[in-house]
């Protein structure tokens, strides 16, 4: 180690959050620690809101009408493509076989919110501009197919809820794409009462996969997915700014030749199966974890029951701080299944639930954990959603 | 009743350096099915004047708390506390002895067949699985950290990137101020096969992860000895004190069984 800087002291702005803070709970299951104690007030300002879906610039300039107009005609675009998606992908469900491979699949989100208000463009950065069609979350069947060695697969259920609050997204699966920029996959469980949690993270993944698309693919892995979860931290609190209060989890994975690099915000999961067994890739950012720490330590005392699940870090949490994030690339091995999943999932299926489905195809795989979330028909059932990227 | 078995072996060297400030150390392991297994690898840091003292003290002192304390039934817990102890021990000597030094820690605790881990600094946790290697723990420097507060923009992206201290510690064993130690929640299921290497930055510095992959298929335990030898055959100028405390875990086998009967 470094030892003559060894002992260098933080400057203050770039430390870390120490303490825990009992910051959001998840879900709506733990209303008396909710993100926004002031949440019913404003959801009226959001139905309201986002009852017209239309480009909202925090920043007006002169000059925006046409920017406007074509803006409002990709978003009209998209959401269209969005509702077949939702129809395609309903009928999918319900054991309609996945039609064949097609050439090139299109970059697709999960259950893209329809009425989301999109950020608006932001100032001298070409990677924010609003969505290209092809980067709108089209949906066709050629999930499951295997390129560069790497097969995928994705299911989501709304369980019990009023509203689908999981998103999900991964990049373009053509060979092209994954030589360059490699495979992005990554899922996100929205926070917040009513539409917010689903405008959270419907809009970060939507965001995330476009901007994937754009990317310097030169610069190394860890960065590229460190710069995607910044700039969808920067989603949420713009979307804050206008009034809204909501929040997501992100879990993501990219894989290029190198291996695999991962980032995480919040308490969704990655996990590896390999040689059998899962293991879990990312720490997530609970208080019951934090205050049990800081009880050890003599700085604090353990936080006991519900509150023990409360959030501490996720993308629109003003002052994030933590991030969970590998540096360097983990080589995958043939035979390797990366899981991604929402507490949806893991808090109803145990980890040998999930390890039997283990060795089917990652389509199957995801269908097949998802049917078994239904059938457990746990009262409350909150949306799960699951990624799985598997290499041959 | 644990139905795999822990080999452990610890190699040391202190590279150019003329002190080794390096220090490892575990519990019995033939008390593995009784009361689990804590292993612990540690980096001094300090300068001459304490740099041994602070890492001979986090293994002591975490192998005296996980010997003495009651049962704690979460291995996570346990690790935890154990370290917390290490640490209280360390923040006494620093404030008593007026001294300026720490020490990384990178502990597992082994229970059952299942593993907690725990890390502070910048030392590194593998786990060698199905032949690939997967790092488990983060190193916690400022680099990371500014990274981020670039990416995230409350830190200029230039300051972090030419800030000469990128390689120092945010987090040690005598940090007073309460940062996070990287650490599992749910402890890891082991599987017959798996190796767990706990390595300093003076091995991690000087192999890739690709060779340390390769190092540590090497059968049983006899890759501590081969990472060691690897890292003095690259000669590196100015090399640091190297140490690798290496577990493999093992399906009991009949004959291990057997072993063990006769033993008693």
């Amino acid at each position: 180690m470094n030892e003559e800087n060894a002992m260098l002291t933080l400057p203050e702005e770039v430390l870390p959050t120490a303490g825990a803070e009992p910051l959001a709970a998840q879900e709506t299951d733990a209303p008396e620690e909710t993100v926004a104690p002031e949440e019913s007030a404003q959801s009226e300002v959001v139905a309201e809101v986002t009852a017209q879906p239309g480009p909202v610039d925090p920043e007006p300039r002169s000059g925006l009408n046409p920017l406007l107009i074509v803006a409002f005609a990709v978003i009209v675009v998209a959401a269209v493509i969005a509702v077949i998606a939702g129809v395609l992908r309903r009928r999918r469900r319900d054991n309609e076989a996945p039609s064949g491979p097609v050439p090139t699949e299109p970059i697709r989100t999960g259950e893209e919110p329809k009425n989301v208000r999109k950020p608006g463009p932001r100032r001298m950065d070409p990677m924010q501009r609003m969505p290209t069609t092809a980067a709108a979350g089209a949906q066709n069947g050629s999930s499951g197919s295997v390129v560069e060695g790497y097969s995928f697969g994705y299911a989501q259920t709304i369980g019990k809820r009023e509203n689908q609050e999981d998103s999900y997204c991964i990049s373009r699966p053509d060979a092209e794409t994954m030589r360059t920029r490699g495979l992005l996959a990554a899922v996100a469980d929205g926070i917040g009462g009513l539409n917010n949690g689903q405008v959270a993270s419907g809009t970060v993944m939507h965001n995330m996969a476009m901007r994937f698309d754009q990317q310097n693919p030169e610069r190394p892995a860890a960065d590229r997915l460190l710069e995607l979860a910044a700039a969808g931290q920067e989603d949420v609190l713009r979307i804050n700014r206008q009034g809204d209060h909501c929040g997501t989890t992100l879990v993501s994975v990219l894989i290029t030749t190198e291996g695999a690099v991962l980032l995480s915000v919040g308490d969704s999961r990655i996990a590896l199966f390999r040689a059998g067994a899962l293991i879990q890739l990312n720490r997530e950012h609970v208080l019951g974890r934090e205050s049990d720490e800081a009880a050890a330590l003599g700085a604090g005392a353990s936080v006991e029951g519900r509150r023990r699940g409360a959030i501490t870090a996720y993308l629109g949490r003003e002052n994030l701080r933590q991030m969970d994030r590998t540096l360097r690339p983990m080589r995958l091995m043939p035979g390797d299944r990366l899981l991604l999943m929402t507490d949806g999932v893991f808090n109803t299926l145990s980890d040998e639930e999930i390890l039997h489905q283990m060795d089917r195809p990652p389509q199957e795989a995801a269908d097949a954990l998802i049917a078994m979330v239904d059938e457990k028909q746990i009262p409350h059932q909150d949306n799960a959603t699951i990624v799985i990227v598997g290499l041959d | 009743m644990s139905r795999l078995r822990v080999r452990l072996k610890g190699c040391m060297d202190p590279g150019s350096r003329s002190a080794q400030q390096d220090d490892w150390g575990a519990s019995d392991v033939a008390l593995y099915d009784a009361h689990g297994l804590l292993a612990v690898l540690s980096d001094g840091m300090g300068g001459m004047e304490a740099g041994d003292r602070f890492s001979k003290l986090a293994v002591a002192e975490m192998l005296r708390a996980f010997e003495e304390s009651p049962e704690e039934p979460d291995p996570c817990l346990a690790l935890l506390k154990a370290y917390a102890a290490a640490r209280e021990e360390a923040l006494k000597l620093c404030r008593s002895e007026n001294l300026d030094g720490g020490a990384t820690v990178v502990a597992v605790l082994l229970r059952e067949d299942r593993m907690a881990f725990l890390s502070v600094g910048d030392s590194r946790m593998y786990l060698l699985r199905g032949g690939g290697l997967i790092q488990l723990n983060r190193e916690q420097t400022l680099g990371v950290t500014l990274d981020e507060g670039a990416a995230l923009g409350f830190v200029f992206r230039e300051e972090a990137e030419r800030n000469v201290h990128r390689a120092s510690m945010t987090n040690h064993l005598c940090q007073a101020e309460d940062r996070p130690c990287d650490r599992n929640l749910q402890p890891l299921v082991l599987v017959p096969g798996d190796r767990i290497a706990l390595v300093s930055d003076g091995v991690s510095g000087t192999l890739s992860d690709q060779e340390l992959e390769l190092l540590l298929n090497e059968p049983g335990i006899s890759g501590a000895e081969a990472v060691i030898r690897a890292v003095k055959e690259k000669n590196k100028p100015r090399q640091d004190n190297m140490s690798i405390l290496l577990l493999a875990v093992e399906e009991k086998t009949a004959e291990n069984l057997q072993e063990r009967e006769e033993a008693k």
